[in-house]
């Protein structure tokens, strides 16, 4: 391993350079003092004589310095530093060049390490704060229980949970959560809503998370009668209390109870998923009935800490031998059903990883393709203007070569050339991502306190170096191997058909590429404004749904009656409101209520599944949400209690079950009796259908009014702007008729279907915006390639004005070989986007994978950007003075 | 080349510079008395030379330097044969008698065919 100790060595002479040399000179001095010493007792010389003679025959001092300089040098730092300097140079004296390559290296870098950031986020970055979370998975249960049937694995039960917790020899521990819900903290006017988990007692021991303060509750919390303590996020208490250590011990109101504020979780720590949770709670505190002992309450999310040195398979073939033992020996209730052998298996802890992954991280793995296309047009494009540069340092590059200068010495120059535009890109791209944050903030990302981060840096880099390498290596290898004769040639400036063969060959895929992505954005777009334009019947973007947990403040059913009747009354009221209605179901919401029912001897909804659903609605309801009534009347005040019970069906449910047209005056049985004789809802009226979900086909529904069945869950606001603006005014409205009242929730209709939206709008904004970008960086580096060829060829062209072509014809020479190169590229990428295309089909709504608009829209506009971009520095040509011409060079 | 002629010289003075040494451990000006000495006066070392020699010789790892005392209680720079060295000494004496060697076969050959 002598290189090593010889590199040690330079280095170290590189740093401590002065060091080496002081020493040196001192040897030396003592060298000439011995010499001349010995010369005067040797040869009996006088001092200053025998000192001149040991100088003479020890030769310059500074040669032999300048030696052992050149000695300790290290050549490939040294050169590096020529390269470097040289470089910079080159940078400095083109600085159109330096500029252009730079942005798009920025672009396409900065586009990258955005999504790098999401991507790590979503599926890289282990949950913080999780000790070893390697050794955790999630525990599926897969049962075949009729209607309730998990085939692709679902949760399980608390009781499943206590099951497993005991009978388990694999897992060191196991735990359970709900989903994270909305709870209301707070009464009165401070009222608000917080994000809450209800999670086992297992929870924290199994994360082996250490709280910030305080402590974590465990299993012996996690029983009946419930404990109510709560551990609450390191954000919330730095929101809730100021960061104050007295929180803990302190009692907080959640969904009509008093929590006791037990410990404080440490700052990052957000448990197993990405949302955002502020309040722990046991799961024993749920207050409906029955989830600690019903088996057929399955919401548990399972997961548990294998034990050392067990294999995953072993730990599900033992969980799998749990239940089955459980579903023997457990006493259920008749009318449940219970798969006597249910089978359980394991997945990553990240479900983005497993086969639960979100439609959001779906879009933002098909982004990361985009972007890295977007990296690869940029990488086409500079690697053009490099190679069209080259074309014109070709005669610089041959008198080097002549002058001895190594190819390989050269091919390092160029690289060290193309690292450095790449990395002063990176660093540009990096802060173009660091102002890009946002966008990508659309994904539901875990709530991570910076997206940019070492790694993201380290990513930065990497890219940056890898393009570095990419878009130089083509242009340095094709400058360092031209011939000598030919650069030296004079008048070499014909293109020299090779390199231009390159050039059009990287053209070609840029533009293919552009092509591609555009088609993809385009259809993504397509695929928003038809979501969009789904007629949902009813007026979505004037409406405000308002619910208020009042059983959770105690309010009895009267109470409750005259609460919503004063409500009702106040909002009118308001400027801005234009109706108001109550209704038990929010539309759109996708949830639902159907009751046994009959229709001329029709039991079953003609798709078992769907409907028909019920919702009690006052009398205002259809008003207030602009749905059209079709036939009939709609319901008013006069419908109530002890009046003739009536019922109005949507449009679905008229088809359905009265094809010949003859709803009116029809007759829904509703409920059974034990009796028999239930009596006639009579219908008396039709309407618009109103979506359940809003991307999926309308389903059979009829609503009856709430004054004779049903509560009020929901209040309905329609007013005559934008609801979004009117969101406090309706608060404080309604929190102003009660003092005791929990969070009042207002939100715009909108927001219930943003969730099913999002996937199309993520895509579409992000994908045109990366489409946008790929086209923007064709045209430049066509118009890029063009004006340098049009300068190349100002002899060709000056020939030709001589002969006497007019302005025109150079045009269009220049124009229409251009256009070709577009044309193939078009050509290329559409084959390209076909076969693309084919994959998004999942993302996509209401649109085909081969809608002929866009594809014929997007290639048309391609073609009229390469237009614009070969013709302005075409028109330059066209100027081109003869005499000039043919005197350049 | 100019380059190939340093060369043989450079190997040369290495090789007189790490026998020297492997017989003790020695300043700069020490070691260019005991070559002169060494080769009864054949080898006219250019005394300055051996110092850029010896800085190489050192990044090669072949010796080390230390300042000590000299007996006159000057500050010197003395130098030391490393393991490396020792073997580099003995590939290189090695490398010197066979080419030597070579070089006497063909002087000492006397033309008829073996």
């Amino acid at each position: 391993m002598r290189w090593i100790s010889e590199l040690k060595e330079r280095v170290h002479g590189l740093i401590f350079r002065s060091r080496e040399e002081a020493d040196m000179d001192e040897e030396m001095r003592f060298h000439l003092e011995m010499e001349a010493e010995r010369l005067a007792e040797e040869h009996g010389l006088e001092a200053d004589e025998a000192r001149r003679q040991a100088r003479i025959s020890f030769g310059g001092m500074e040669t032999h310095r300048e030696e052992a300089r050149e000695g300790r040098k290290l050549p490939v730092v040294e050169d590096l530093w020529r390269d470097l300097h040289y470089a910079l140079r080159q940078m400095v004296r083109n600085p159109a060049f330096t500029v252009v390559v730079m942005l798009t290296l920025a672009l396409g870098i900065g586009a990258n390490t955005l999504m790098f950031g999401a991507l790590d986020a979503l599926f890289l970055r282990p949950p913080p704060e999780v000790r070893e979370p390697e050794q955790i998975e999630r525990i599926y249960i897969v049962r075949n229980e009729g209607t309730m049937s998990t085939p692709e694995g679902g949760g399980g039960s608390y009781p499943d949970y206590r099951d497993l917790r005991a009978g388990t020899r694999t897992f060191a521990s196991v735990a359970g959560q709900l989903s994270p819900t909305d709870m209301d903290l707070g009464l009165g006017e401070r009222a608000q809503q917080v994000t809450g988990q209800r999670v086992t007692g297992g929870y924290f021991p199994t994360l082996g998370t250490r709280p910030a303060l305080g402590r974590f509750f465990g299993p012996a919390e996690d029983t009946i009668p419930a404990s109510y303590v709560a551990v609450i996020s390191h954000g919330f208490w730095q929101r809730q209390f100021g960061g104050d250590p007295a929180a803990v011990g302190r009692e907080i109101r959640l969904e009509g109870e008093v929590y006791t504020v037990v410990g404080i979780a440490p700052e990052h720590f957000h448990g197993i998923d990405p949302e955002r949770v502020d309040v722990w709670v046991p799961t024993s505190t749920a207050s409906w009935g029955g989830l600690m002992s019903s088996r057929g309450n399955t919401g548990l999310e399972l997961f548990g800490r294998l034990a050392s040195g067990v294999m995953p398979e072993q730990a599900a073939a033992d969980a799998s031998a749990v239940f089955r033992h459980a579903a023997e020996t457990a006493v259920t209730p008749e009318w449940l059903t219970v798969d006597p052998t249910p089978a359980a298996f394991l997945g990553p802890l990240n479900e983005q990883l497993g086969h639960k992954r979100s439609e959001a991280a779906s879009v933002a793995l098909w982004l990361a393709i985009i972007t890295g296309m977007v990296l690869l047009i940029a990488c086409a494009n500079v690697a053009n203007l490099l190679l069209a540069r080259a074309a014109r340092r070709r005669r610089e590059i041959a008198v080097r070569i002549s002058l001895g200068a190594g190819r390989g010495r050269l091919v390092r120059q160029m690289l060290t050339e193309s690292m450095l535009l790449a990395l002063l890109g990176g660093a540009a791209g990096l802060l173009l991502a660091f102002l890009g944050t946002d966008l990508v903030r659309l994904f539901p990302l875990p709530p991570i306190p910076s997206l940019i981060d070492a790694r993201v840096l380290g990513f930065a880099l990497g890219v940056s170096l890898l393009t570095g390498v990419v878009f130089g290596l083509v242009p340095a290898l094709q400058a360092s191997g031209s011939g000598l004769i030919t650069g030296l040639r004079d008048g070499a400036s014909m293109a020299d058909p090779s390199r231009s063969r390159t050039r059009t060959v990287l053209l070609v895929t840029q533009v293919a590429l552009s092509l591609v992505l555009l088609i993809g954005a385009g259809l993504l777009i397509r695929s928003l404004v038809e979501s969009r334009s789904v007629d949902l019947g009813l007026d979505i973007d004037r409406l405000l749904y308002v619910s208020i947990n009042l059983d959770g403040a105690g309010y009895d059913e009267t109470a409750q009656d005259a609460f919503y009747a004063s409500a009702l009354k106040r909002l009118r009221a308001q400027p801005g409101v234009e109706e108001a209605a109550l209704s038990l179901v929010a539309p759109l919401s996708g949830s639902g209520m159907a009751f046994g029912f009959e229709v001329d001897g029709i039991t079953e909804g003609p798709d078992a599944r769907e409907g028909p659903y019920v919702n009690p609605v006052g009398p205002e309801f259809f008003q207030t949400t602009g749905t059209a009534l079709l036939r009939g009347r709609a319901f008013t005040a006069a419908d109530r209690e002890g009046s003739p019970i009536v019922a109005v069906v949507n449009e679905r449910m008229a088809e359905l079950y009265w094809p010949d047209g003859s709803a009116l005056g029809g007759c829904i049985r509703i409920g059974s009796s034990d009796d028999g004789t239930v009596p006639c809802t009579e219908v008396v009226g039709v309407v618009e259908s109103i979506r359940h979900r809003p991307l999926e086909t309308a389903v059979p529904k009829y609503y009856l009014p709430l004054a004779q069945r049903g509560a009020p869950g929901t209040i309905l606001v329609r007013t005559s702007g934008d609801p979004q603006a009117m969101i406090g005014t309706v608060r404080s409205a309604i929190q102003r008729l009660a003092s005791d009242l929990p969070f009042v929730n207002v939100i715009p209709a909108t927001d219930e279907i943003a969730p099913e939206l999002r996937p199309f709008r993520l895509g579409a904004i992000l994908s045109s915006l990366f489409g946008v970008l790929a086209l923007l960086l064709a045209a430049v580096g066509l118009y890029g390639v063009v004006a340098f060829t049009v300068a190349q060829q100002t002899r060709e062209i000056g020939v030709r004005m001589a002969l006497g072509a007019g302005g025109g014809d150079v045009l269009r020479l220049v124009v229409v070989r251009a256009m070709l190169v577009t044309l193939a590229g078009v050509g290329v990428g559409l084959a390209g986007a076909l076969a693309a295309t084919r994959s998004m089909e999942g993302l996509l709504y209401g649109v085909s994978a081969f809608d002929p608009a866009t594809f014929i829209t997007v290639p048309f506009l391609l073609l009229i950007v390469s237009l614009l971009a070969s013709y302005i520095p075409a028109r330059r040509a066209t100027r081109v003075d003869p005499i000039v011409a043919l005197r350049a060079d | 080349m100019a380059r190939d002629q340093s060369d043989l010289l450079q190997g040369t003075l290495e090789l007189l510079v790490l026998k020297t040494l492997s017989l003790q451990p020695m300043h700069g000006w020490g070691i260019s008395q005991r070559i002169q000495q060494m080769s009864q006066d054949v080898f006219q070392v250019n005394q300055g030379s051996l110092y850029p020699a010896l800085q190489r010789m050192k990044s090669k790892g072949w010796i080390s330097a230390e300042w000590q005392t000299t007996e006159n209680n000057r500050r010197a720079r003395y130098y030391s044969l490393t393991a490396a060295g020792e073997r580099e000494l003995a590939r290189e004496r090695s490398a010197w008698e066979r080419s030597s060697s070579a070089v006497n076969l063909i002087l000492d050959w006397s033309g008829g065919t073996a």
